[in-house]
């Protein structure tokens, strides 16, 4: 039974946004090419990072098992100090440990480890199919368009579907170098988009290497069609950065992103060679037809209405949603596969992710990155409130770093400290996004968030000053040499117009302004890569001291927070109760509330009431999905507009279902799990926010785009329930079954023959044989008979 | 089973049970009692059977004496500075003790006046904190609850709970939430916080929300303290109907007794001596009555009476500040809850492994069902045995002529109970403004007018109908018998306590009564053995159990208080006592009543 009502122009839009206000300038971008294709990224920052630092190789990493490779073409000592005509032709790959290459160990000497560019080159000339590799990037036409919805279909999504807008204008900018593979036989056919030219261009300097460069180039080219193709730059990079907020309660919320942004496609299956994208996850998103990815395991709740609204929340347990690619003909199939893949990299109880708790949700989940197109059969969701998170879950993220915890940022990720807090959120998300600017190719990025709340009032006696060394028991000493960008942001906002109550030490470098959420927010940033900030001492601990200590016990209310609980008592039926408040003072919105409930609470739809201001409240959408014993959960989305400074209240009653005694858990429990609901939101926002760049922008406020300057996307997940069945008693079982079974047969059919036959008392008939013949022979004999 | 299907054996075993019927009964009553009485001499010893509060070691280290005292002090100040609940005291400290604090206004009409405690219009605030487990996402909880009320009581107790609350917000091992409670108008306030918190309505109560919930709690614990040193603490398990909670919850609170060598009582009474021996058993005898007359109530034993209903485990603890030698400071008392919250804190699961239908003879030793009930099953075998009586004689001539005459006395008989039932309370207004009497001294004077006149109503209704066969009084009694086994089958199951009282009262009468013969020795057994003086005589009864006997003036006081607490409790929180006295237990005996006056 699937109930939709006609949403209004505006719910409409909200049911799209922000999503496809997102898209729409995307395929603004795509319709006029500008005739440079936009700005590239900085791609040779990465080895000139390397070298100005002589950082440590992230050879550190634990598990190296260096296999010493020598072959190819072994650079002299001397490469070392121009990097730039070797990496301009080879690249610097190797380094991570989803590399194909060989990799440093700890004890090899730097030039040991400067020389894997061109093993790394040799073996990815090798290993790479070159029918797909090509010179102009690996960006083609993705047969997408067939999918096309009505809100997308605007001509050309990522490219002309012809394309023939951009050959010659990639062929005009060729280099003789990437001519070369270009006239080779093997040449692809499908559409490219030229980079090259672009980046050789922008590099003025270098010049000295680039006569090398091109020299070797075709030197490759000459050898093989493969060798050249490899000697082309495939531009990956990581960005970290640490966000530390201090929380309205005193508690100080740390959020670790790391962002790994390459720009090749990992769809086509063109790519066999990783360097700093997981090979683990790429090689997943290839194989399964991933389009986007977002797995999340948390331990604790955010408290929305104490903490503030937090930049990516994700509900207790583990939360898996996965929009598949169009061309996944079963996503069931790849759905199963990708969680039980998932659960062994990350040693998450993810395979119990099955058809009882796996939900398509319609309109709260759309894909953050790149689509075009929103056909909700391609989404799955689900969430295991029971998953424990621990240490078991974070060694395998921390081994998705490229650096792993050796250097940069990931050196606070100390699991002892990490989990002993009161909220620890782990994340990573993987989606397609725009390459640039004008959004004509596609580019994959892996974010891996981790979110920890520290509680200062307990092991601080009551006082609320912190530093990185409280935190984490270490401070940073020096940056992931692979990072192009590693920063720490900490929050200096002044709250309740009380300025300067709080101070952070050391200096930072700079100061950032942004609007984030809706609140001018100011933050002190450090940037680890500024020669300044190792000057004076060796490594960085920031710290913040209170001026005063804070005693309002007033704290800012988020403008939307919900509470949801188990209302009723006893065994047999219950109520699902959502508290919804917007504490906004005349702005009213819409938000998506998300509802799964397990099979065995058993919901009575015609008992959803939804009461605002003591009025019934008609939600404008409404998608339910009834559950199937043992198969499938209920789902429950609704739209419901939130009148201004207003409580929703939503309940919905089940009954409680009994179970087949096999299907209790088997350890000890305390009941039954209902996951957190889901509310999607665009929050109207107090002060206008401009349009940020988004790959100049921290990273914490880049993952939803925002729809307009007016209101900010918002997702929260409300407690999970925990809810008792009737449960027998499992010890009984033996005793009833024998005592049952006895009182059965022995007294059952007694009472039965009891209660229903009449008995009489049979006179002795006429006796045996004998007394018949006896009686015969005295009837003759006229004597009576006996 | 042969034997019953073959008739003549039948025939003789019918034979056999109506010549030997009354020695039957007064033999099975009389093993009854024995067995009853047996009980505490044959109680074996209480274990933990919870493995997740068993094996695990818990080091207490609190020490919140001092600090209890001054919290106490400052609470006790501010409570008379304010005259009343000291709302905002309370949440500022909550706040500085780093918990999330909320309130919860509520306000409540009495049915009538509350003599005991002086109040008709009831208004307050309960103010609770929550600290939240670091390590999981509010999905169960702990509750520490005093129930605040006026005057000084409970100050201590109140200082205990806020430094507890310190003490706790410090450590870090909680997996559960932890709620610290004090609700004002002790189970009134208890009685809105609990129907707020699960967002039912039982009982009328206007209850402002909730605002902060912790998910499903696990088990809770009050505490009434009043004193700045003790003596010993008595712990109440007895809830509201006569439910108990998981014996787990009071063997962990036992096993803390006996580690931190704190002094605990049950009932009031000192743990008998060990061993079988002549006073011991009698310490037990008389601390399991007190357990079986408190059962019998149905009346809350404390505030922890009220969490039972919501399937929460909870016991009350209570200070006891005697002239005994050898003081505790309030810092033991504090150590033994760290220790149990630590305790309920590792378990994995509801308490469910233990007992939740047992007798205590101390709190050391328990009865569980399967022995007591048997007491119980030999009464009701009296019942049974009883209501064969009349098969054997010849069936009268006109048998066949219907049964509608029994219409009229089983009416007469359910009007007077339902009279009971609704009438005081309903015609309270009434009767405040025809007689010279408070609204309170109203309810319970109808009460006892309107029990006293049922006594009175016309006999022998029967005769409105006519076709009432000569020997009809037999298939009344018999009507009678079997609906008071009825009754006491399913008291057996719900509440044993008052099932066996009652049954130890009427089974008697009820087996033995019959018209005509001499009616003044029957006729004074049913009097003295009717619900109303059963409820008198228990009065007396406890106040001897507890070795301060009452005279029948002081026990006629306590026997108003009690029955306007009855009907009371069964307003406030929903005791089951008086609806089935009025609508079971009564009319049944108005019934035996009129068997022994049939004409």
């Amino acid at each position: 039974m699937i109930t939709m009502l006609k949403p209004s122009p505006g719910e409409q839009e909200m049911l799209w946004a922000p999503w496809d206000s997102h898209h729409r300038r995307c395929l603004a971008a795509a319709a006029v090419p500008s005739p440079r294709g936009g700005p590239g990224l900085a791609v040779w920052e990465l080895p000139g990072v390397l070298q100005r630092r002589q950082a440590l190789p992230c050879g550190e990493q634990p598990r190296e098992s260096r296999r010493p490779r020598r072959s190819g073409a072994a650079k002299s000592p001397g490469d070392r100090r121009s990097p730039r005509s070797v990496l301009g032709t080879a690249r610097p790959a190797g380094n991570h440990p989803n590399c194909d290459g060989a990799r440093a160990s700890p004890a090899a000497p730097i030039s040991a480890w400067q020389k894997e560019p061109s093993e790394s080159r040799s073996s990815a000339s090798h290993t790479t199919r070159a029918g797909r590799d090509h010179p102009c990037g690996s960006v083609t036409a993705l047969p997408l368009a067939p999918g096309l919805g009505p809100a997308q279909a605007q001509p050309g999504w990522l490219f002309s579907p012809r394309g023939s807008r951009l050959a010659p204008f990639c062929s005009s900018r060729d280099s003789p170098a990437a001519r070369a593979p270009t006239a080779s036989p093997w040449r692809p056919r499908k559409r490219r988009h030229c980079w090259r030219g672009r980046k050789r261009k922008r590099r003025g300097a270098g010049r000295g290497g680039m006569a090398a460069a091109v020299l070797l180039l075709l030197l490759a080219a000459a050898a093989g069609p493969g060798r050249a193709d490899a000697g082309r730059e495939r531009r990956d990079a990581l960005r970290e950065e640490l966000l530390l907020s201090p929380l309205p309660t005193g508690d100080v919320a740390a959020t670790f992103q790391f962002r790994t942004r390459w720009d090749a496609d990992l769809q086509r299956g063109a790519v066999s060679h990783y360097r700093l994208f997981p090979k683990a996850l790429g090689r997943l998103v290839a194989a399964l037809g991933v389009r986007e990815l977002h797995l999340a395991l948390t331990q604790g709740f955010w408290r929305t209405r104490y903490w503030g609204q937090p930049p990516l929340q994700a509900p207790a347990g583990a939360e898996l949603w996965v929009w598949f690619q169009p061309t996944v003909t079963d996503v069931d199939k790849a759905w199963k596969e990708l969680s039980n893949i998932l659960s062994g990299i990350f040693c998450a109880s993810l395979n119990f992710i099955d058809s009882t708790n796996t939900v398509i949700p319609t309109a709260s989940f759309k894909p953050l990155g790149l689509a075009n197109g929103t056909d909700h059969h391609l989404l799955r969701y689900a969430v295991l409130p029971r998953e424990v998170v621990c240490t078991e879950n974070l060694t395998p993220w921390k081994k998705l770093l490229p650096c792993g915890s050796k250097a940069g940022l990931a050196v606070l990720l100390k699991a002892e400290r990490l989990f002993h807090s009161s909220y620890h959120s782990q994340a990573v998300h993987i989606r397609p996004i725009c390459r640039d600017a004008s959004c004509l190719a596609v580019s994959w990025e892996l974010r891996q968030t981790l979110t920890v709340v520290f509680d200062f009032f307990s092991s601080g006696q009551g006082k609320k000053d912190w530093s990185l060394f409280k935190m984490f028991s270490r401070t940073l000493t020096d940056t992931c040499p692979l990072a192009s960008q590693s920063k720490v942001y900490v929050d200096i906002s002044p709250k309740n117009k009380e300025k300067e109550l709080l101070e952070v030490s050391p200096p930072p470098t700079s100061v950032h302004e942004a609007i984030v959420q809706g609140e001018k927010k100011t933050y002190a940033v450090y940037d680890l890569l500024s020669p300044l900030l190792f000057n004076t001492s060796r490594s960085l601990n920031v710290q913040l001291k209170w001026k005063r200590p804070q005693d309002s016990s007033e704290m800012p209310i988020p403008t939307l927070h919900a509470q949801r609980y188990v209302a009723g008592y006893g065994l047999q039926t219950g109520e699902i109760c959502t508290l919804i408040y917007n504490t906004h003072p005349y702005r009213a919105f819409p938000v998506i509330l998300l509802e799964t409930v397990p099979w065995y609470l058993r919901l009575y739809v015609h008992t959803l009431t939804i009461i605002t201001k003591g009025k019934e409240n008609k939600p404008s959408y409404i998608h339910y999905q009834p559950a199937q014993d043992r198969r499938r959960p209920h789902l429950l989305e609704m739209l419901i507009q939130l009148p201004a400074n207003s409580v929703t209240k939503i309940t919905i009653q089940f009954e409680r279902a009994l179970l087949k005694w096999t299907e209790y858990p088997p350890d000890p429990n305390h009941g039954f799990y209902v996951g957190s609901s889901v509310l999607s939101a665009l929050v109207p926002s107090v002060t206008a926010m401009k349009d940020m760049d988004v790959e100049q922008s921290p990273l914490f406020a880049s993952l939803f785009p925002s729809s307009d300057g007016s209101s900010y996307f918002v997702r929260l997940y409300t407690e999970p329930l925990l809810v008792n069945l009737p449960t027998p008693d499992f010890s009984m079982p033996y005793n009833v079954i024998c005592l049952t079974c006895t009182v059965v047969a022995v007294c059952y059919g007694s009472f039965y023959n009891l209660l229903t036959r009449t008995f009489h008392v049979e006179e002795p008939s006429r006796g045996g044989l004998a007394k018949r013949l006896a009686n015969v022979i005295r009837k003759f004999r006229g004597v009576p008979p006996l | 089973m042969g034997l019953l299907s073959d008739p003549q054996c039948r025939r003789a075993l019918a034979r056999l049970l109506l010549r030997l019927n009354t020695p039957l009964c007064v033999l099975s009553y009389l093993a009854g009692l024995t067995w009853f009485l047996l009980l505490p001499a044959l109680a074996p010893r209480t274990y933990l059977s919870e493995n997740a509060m068993g094996s695990t070691m818990v080091g207490e280290g609190s020490d919140l004496g001092p600090r209890a005292l001054a919290l106490a002090r400052d609470f006790g100040a501010h409570k008379r500075k304010v005259g009343g609940m000291p709302v905002e005291w309370l949440e500022q400290t909550m706040f500085q003790l780093g918990l999330e604090v909320h309130r919860q206004p509520f306000s409540r009409t009495l049915p009538f006046p509350d003599e005991a405690h002086e109040r008709y219009l009831v208004r307050g605030t309960n103010v609770f904190g929550v600290l939240r487990a670091p390590r999981a996402a509010s999905t169960e909880a702990l509750l520490l609850l005093v129930p605040g009320s006026e005057g000084s009581k409970n100050n201590q107790a109140v200082g205990l709970l806020l430094a507890l609350a310190g003490y706790c917000r410090g450590q870090v091992y909680w997996a559960k939430d932890l709620i610290f409670l004090v609700t004002e108008h002790d189970l009134l306030g208890t009685q809105a916080w609990l129907e707020a918190y699960h967002d039912v309505n039982l009982t009328g109560i206007h209850s402002g929300g909730v605002p902060g919930r912790a998910g499903a709690i696990q088990a809770a614990l009050a505490l009434e303290l009043s004193s700045d040193v003790l003596t010993s603490v008595d712990v109440a398990v007895e809830g509201l109907n006569g439910q108990v909670p998981n014996l787990d919850l009071l063997t962990l609170f036992h096993s803390f007794c006996l580690k931190s060598g704190l002094l605990c009582t049950f009932q009031g009474k000192l743990p008998p001596p060990e061993g079988p021996s002549g006073p011991g058993y009698a310490q037990s005898l008389r601390t399991m009555g007190l357990m079986v007359l408190g059962q019998a109530g149905g009346g809350p034993g404390g505030a922890h009476g009220l969490f039972l209903r919501f399937r929460i485990e909870a016991l009350t603890l209570r200070g006891i500040n005697s002239f005994r030698q050898h003081k505790f400071h309030l810092g033991a008392l504090g150590r033994t809850l760290e220790g149990m919250f630590r305790k309920l804190n590792n378990l994995l699961e509801r308490l469910h492994q233990s007992y939740f239908l047992y007798l205590l003879p101390s709190l050391s030793r328990f009865v569980s069902i399967g022995s007591y009930m048997p007491a119980l099953g030999l009464l009701l075998l009296v019942l049974v045995l009883r209501s064969d009586e009349g098969e054997g004689d010849p069936p009268p001539e006109e048998a066949r002529g219907g049964l509608l005459w029994l219409l009229p006395p089983i009416l007469v008989s359910g009007g007077a109970g339902a009279a009971l039932y609704l009438l005081p309370v309903r015609g309270q207004a009434v009767a405040t403004q025809h007689f010279p009497v408070g609204e309170a001294e109203a309810v319970v004077l109808a009460l006892i007018g309107i029990y006293v006149a049922g006594m009175a109503l016309p006999h022998s209704t029967h005769r409105w109908v006519r076709g009432c066969p000569t020997r009809g009084w037999m298939t009344l009694k018999l009507l009678a018998l079997l609906a008071l086994a009825l009754l006491l089958t399913c008291l057996a199951l719900l509440n044993f306590s008052l099932g066996f009282l009652l049954g130890a009262t009427l089974v008697p009468p009820a087996a033995a009564v019959r018209p005509g013969g001499s009616r003044l020795p029957l006729a004074i057994l049913l009097v003295l053995t009717t619900p109303g003086l059963s409820l008198f005589l228990a009065v007396l009864l406890e106040r001897e159990l507890l070795e301060a006997p009452a005279g029948l003036g002081e026990a006629w006081q306590r026997f108003l208080g009690a029955l306007g607490q009855g009907l009371l409790q069964e307003h406030l929180h929903g005791a089951h006592l008086s609806p089935l006295l009025c609508l079971g237990a009564y009319p049944c005996w108005l019934l035996l009543w009129n068997v022994l006056f049939w004409k």
